[in-house]
């Protein structure tokens, strides 16, 4: 039993008689099963084929699109004018492809396939990061593969890839191995836009660890100078990113065309803590659209609050990452924020942490967030714009 | 911070990795300085100064016909006929009608078999108004001539025409003739403090019937 010394409190001390390996694949398992349920409830339809279909909505079809057909030359969308899908980043369509030639799959079975093999392997690689609190392990696992948000790991969506390399880079900085930490950042910022924003994870862990070695601040660009390996972790964080741009330079012109076809979708640059207030507090009565921005505002606010638990919990790095990543994410509107609250791995961390302080109430959490799966997913079903 | 303790060699080989990985970047960020792209691409994104990125759509022409631009809820928007017109500038068609947005847009008609008659343009429309924002200016040109200029408000009839002369019909190129709309109060419902919307709305279309005027 591998997990024997070390869950000596919080919610895993009791069950663990399963070894821990069993019972991750056990509530991932769980997991899949209990969409399924959900799904063919509400459809009332048991094909696996079509069940796979429906989990495929929002982003999802843009992935697909840009692992078949590649990244458009022009905006030739033929919905909105100058919509492009440079704004849907690489790393994962490339995954798509590759699966899908190396085994022949359709695109969407494929992404089925990636997104939940990464989720589970990110479960176990997050196993590290609760060292201090290995009952909460067991909540976070709960909220990945069983929680509301679970569909938006198990679906053609980035959410999983990001996910298992935020938490690898995390782990990397726990461990001071800066050349990974780099490298998953690098994969990060090809990910996703915000994921290279987790370079400055990266700084502000160095940062902390050169002020715990009892160095002065003004000593750290010499100390990074003179570290090879810290300054290669920095350089690597955000070569996705360039790399991506290097393409888009190259293949449309204008290297920042990921960021500029944002307009094709209403998406200004503004004041993200404006946008939050306006959404926090719509003028009544509350209309539908209202209503939609204001459960995103709830999901961007709770976020940035579990951002504030991520510097109490002094994981100042995860703090930083998240809360520029919520951050950035709003100075471009409210439109998703919720989803991309969801999708950021240490807020889920934190939550679980903060949960299982008290078990009574990591208990009843757990069940009210699986009792929440039910008409979250059903809602990710029927396209709902609240988790758009 | 704990002191890197690495071979020479592999210090070495840190540093030439961390330099070209720097080189690399650097070169990008001076690539991102200098896009290489169309004039139609610099006005759409980079300098902003129009937001139609035109489409090629076939142009509408079932002339003399009432073409219906609210669509009933459950259809694709873009399998409805009237999105054969949008150029640009307009919403997919909805249920409360295709909205224009920002400050100008476009619709198509395939005029490549008529020719020699001036036509008439009915238009039913709503402009976006309220007590604070009560009017909306509408102007329609065709190949830069100005053949409409509409003040609508809250009280403006629902049915407008726009005249377009049998000239300025025979000449659109390749039989395709766009009819622009400038809209200079075009206002977003966050300006309005009604949603967190920032796109800039001025008028929806309703329905929409061109025809040619008997001699």
């Amino acid at each position: 039993v591998d997990n024997a010394n070390t869950n000596r409190r919080g919610l895993a001390a009791a069950p663990l008689v399963l070894p821990t390996w069993r019972l991750v694949l056990l509530l991932f398992a769980a997991g899949h099963l209990f969409r399924y349920a959900i799904y063919a409830a509400t459809f009332r339809d048991l094909s696996v084929g079509a069940y796979v279909d429906a989990i495929c909505v929002w982003d999802c079809p843009s992935y697909l699109d840009v692992a078949r057909d590649g990244y458009d030359l022009a905006p030739t969308h033929s919905e909105f004018a100058g919509r492009a899908n440079w704004a849907f980043f690489p790393l994962y369509p490339i995954l798509l492809w590759t699966f899908t030639t190396a085994t022949g799959a359709t695109f969407q079975v494929a992404g089925y396939v990636i997104s939940n093999t990464l989720t589970l392997i990110a479960a176990f690689a997050a196993r590290p990061l609760f060292e201090r609190a290995p009952g909460a392990y067991w909540l976070y696992l709960v909220m990945l593969f069983l929680g509301p948000f679970a569909v938006l790991v198990a679906t053609v969506h980035t959410e999983s890839v990001f996910v298992l390399f935020t938490i690898l880079g995390l782990v990397a900085l726990q461990r001071g191995h800066y050349v990974w930490a780099g490298g998953w950042s690098a994969l990060l910022s090809a990910t996703r836009p915000t994921g290279v924003l987790f370079t400055f994870a990266i700084v502000t862990q160095v940062i902390v660890d050169h002020l715990r070695s009892g160095q002065h601040l003004l000593a750290l660009p010499k100390a990074v100078l003179g570290n090879p390996r810290l300054l290669l972790g920095l350089l690597l964080a955000p070569l996705g990113l360039f790399l991506y741009m290097a393409y888009l330079r190259w293949h449309v012109g204008d290297g920042l065309s990921f960021a500029r076809v944002q307009i094709a979708w209403g998406r200004e640059l503004g004041n993200p803590l404006l946008y939050l207030i306006r959404g926090l507090f719509p003028p009544a009565p509350l209309s539908l659209v209202n209503a939609i921005g204001l459960a995103w505002a709830v999901g961007g606010l709770i976020g940035l609050l579990l951002c504030v638990v991520l510097l109490v919990q002094r994981q100042y790095a995860a703090a930083v990452f998240c809360t520029l990543a919520l951050l950035v994410s709003m100075s471009a509107g409210l439109t998703s924020v919720l989803r991309f609250s969801a999708g950021l791995a240490p807020l889920g961390i934190a939550l679980a942490i903060m949960l299982c302080r008290w078990k009574p109430l990591a208990v009843l959490c757990a069940a009210l967030l699986v009792a929440a799966t039910i008409p979250v997913t059903m809602g990710w079903f029927r396209m709902s714009w609240f988790l758009m | 911070m704990v002191p890197d303790v690495m071979a020479h060699g592999a210090r070495i080989a840190a540093y030439a990795a961390a330099g070209l990985i720097g080189l690399f970047e650097l070169g990008v960020l001076v690539a991102l300085a200098n896009p290489d792209v169309s004039a139609d691409y610099r006005r759409f994104f980079i300098d902003r100064t129009t937001n139609c990125w035109t489409r090629d759509v076939a142009g509408e022409r079932r002339f003399g016909q009432t073409i219906d631009m609210v669509i009933a809820e459950g259809t694709d928007p873009y399998r409805h006929a009237g999105s054969l017109m949008l150029v640009c500038g307009w919403l997919s068609p909805s249920g409360t009608g295709t909205w224009s947005i920002g400050p100008e847009a476009a619709l198509r008609f395939d005029t490549s078999a008529i020719k020699g008659d001036d036509h008439d343009l009915h238009l039913e429309l709503l402009p976006y108004v309220s007590d604070t924002h009560p009017t909306q200016r509408v102007t329609a040109s065709v190949a830069g001539e100005e053949v409409a200029a509409l003040t609508l408000d809250k009280n403006s009839l629902r049915q407008q025409t726009i005249h377009i002369p049998a000239r300025l019909v025979d000449a659109a190129p390749g039989g395709k003739l766009d009819l622009w709309f400038a809209f200079p109060d075009a206002i977003s419902p966050q300006t309005l403090k009604i949603n967190d919307d920032n796109r800039k709305l001025a008028i929806r279309l309703i329905t929409l019937r061109a025809e040619a005027i008997a001699k």
